[in-house]
């Protein structure tokens, strides 16, 4: 019976340990389907869902490059939104070429808008063709901390 | 109670040491991650791809021109053919884009026939909850005759749609659907577009190119057993789009020249009677 209690015991500490390390690497603040329903609200009644995407990812102890390749109909209005829960700034910018690509044009950045409590960043494209978005992810001792970003693209009808 | 603090204090240090020792290898793994990739450059698996909405294809073909042609899209009687997960979740992409088509041409009859089609297809396969969340139907009957309204319910529709496979961890289904959804609107356009010359449109129907290579980029990447079939039937239609795709990646590594020149899509009759023949084959093949 001791035995028994002295495993039970032993069991939640194993158990409690466990919890704690998962909840280091769980998602935080990301509350995907939130975050979607807020951007969408920014598509207005010109605009209408078309498609998103959630990038989820780890900070690591080296800078990272997502990339996400967005197929555009020439001629089209597009509007692209994007809701960010990170602890630590992420660039986003949208390009013409893949990062592959040796020569590329940079459509759009955040990066003058990082400062501040800023967490919701919209673009309209002037020429709507195949576009490259990219989220550059610093580096960070902070190996445990998480962080999504929320793309969500709107078209005119 | 002495006795027992030993083996306690021998449990917890245990259960410390179990946990810390998974940290070590999180570690490791960095480690062999960074010796990999020392540069900023994305990798395969960093890369992902999004696509068009259904809604979006038949508005911006309906836009070329693209008239409605009554009995080419799949009956809603078909609906019972459809047993296996695979095939249901091909012909749910099938309805959603006859379902746009409709709605765009203000067949509103047929729209709810379809709407309730999906309603039923979302039962057999769990998602059910989307039609819930967005009250489709009721909104659906009253919005009757308002264009605009009714492409704002399919498009909430989509969101609810996107936001459940993603909660639930089956959003690789996505690119499934959208399979069905794409071959159908190829379908459509390419049938109708068979008895009248529309420049635009054959345009719009070329353009597809860049859709059919981020499907197939999606397909091969999340769903290459399940979709074994449709992955080689798509990639045999690619070779219409070939001069397109040609173009386009000799466009991304071009590195001298500041004026680009765009690729112009546009299709000749032919090509588009040799396209229009396969891509009724595949649709054959999926809603029988």
């Amino acid at each position: 019976m001791n035995t028994i209690k002295l495993f039970t015991l032993a069991l939640v500490v194993f158990v409690t340990a466990t919890a704690g390390r998962v909840s280091l690497q769980s998602d935080g603040d990301c509350d995907a389907t939130g975050m979607k329903n807020q951007a969408k609200g920014l598509l207005d009644n010109d605009f209408k869902y078309d498609s998103s995407k959630i990038t989820r990812f780890a900070y690591k102890e080296k800078e990272q490059l997502k990339e996400i390749e967005v197929p555009l109909f020439i001629g089209e209005k597009y509007r692209f939104i994007f809701n960010t829960a990170v602890p630590e700034n992420v660039v986003i910018s949208i390009y013409d070429k893949p990062s592959t690509a040796k020569k590329r044009k940079l459509l759009y950045t955040n990066k003058e808008e990082l400062k501040g409590n800023k967490k919701i960043y919209v673009w309209e494209p002037q020429k709507s063709r195949k576009m490259y978005v990219n989220f550059e992810i610093p580096k960070s001792q902070n190996v445990d901390s998480r962080g999504c970003i929320i793309f969500l693209l709107g078209y005119k009808i | 109670m002495k006795k027992r603090t030993p083996y306690l204090l021998f449990f917890s240090i245990l259960s410390l040491f179990l946990c810390s020792c998974g940290n070590e290898t999180d570690t490791e793994q960095l480690e062999i991650t960074e010796k990999i990739d020392s540069s900023l450059v994305v990798v395969e698996d960093d890369i992902s791809y999004t696509l068009p909405s259904p809604l979006q294809i038949a508005f911006i073909f309906k836009q070329a021109g693209l008239p409605y042609q009554a009995g080419l899209t799949n009956k809603p009687e078909n609906i019972n053919n459809y047993v296996s997960k695979y095939n249901q979740k091909l012909n749910f992409g099938v309805y959603t884009a006859d379902l746009a088509y409709c709605v765009l041409n203000k067949q509103s009859q047929e729209a709810i026939y379809y709407l309730k089609n999906l309603g039923q297809m979302s039962e057999k396969l769990w998602m059910s909850n989307i039609f819930q969340t967005v009250n489709v139907l009721t909104r659906f009957e009253k919005n009757i005759g308002n264009e605009d309204s009714l492409a704002t319910i399919i498009s909430d529709m989509q969101l609810s749609m996107d936001n459940y496979l993603e909660e639930n961890g089956v959003g690789n289904n996505g690119s499934i659907i959208f399979a069905g959804a794409w071959v159908e609107s190829m379908y459509i356009g390419s049938k109708v577009i068979e008895k009248s010359s529309n420049e635009k449109l054959l345009g719009r129907i070329a353009e597809q190119a860049i859709i059919l290579d981020n499907l197939l980029k999606l397909l091969r990447k999340n769903n290459a057993d399940e979709a074994a079939e449709i992955i080689t039937d798509l990639e045999s239609l690619q070779k219409h789009f070939a001069k397109f795709l040609k173009e386009e990646t000799e466009n991304e590594e071009e590195n001298e020249s500041e004026v680009e020149e765009e690729v112009v899509y546009t299709f000749s009759k032919e090509e588009l009677q040799s396209f229009g023949k396969e891509i009724e084959a595949i649709r054959k093949k999926i809603i029988n």
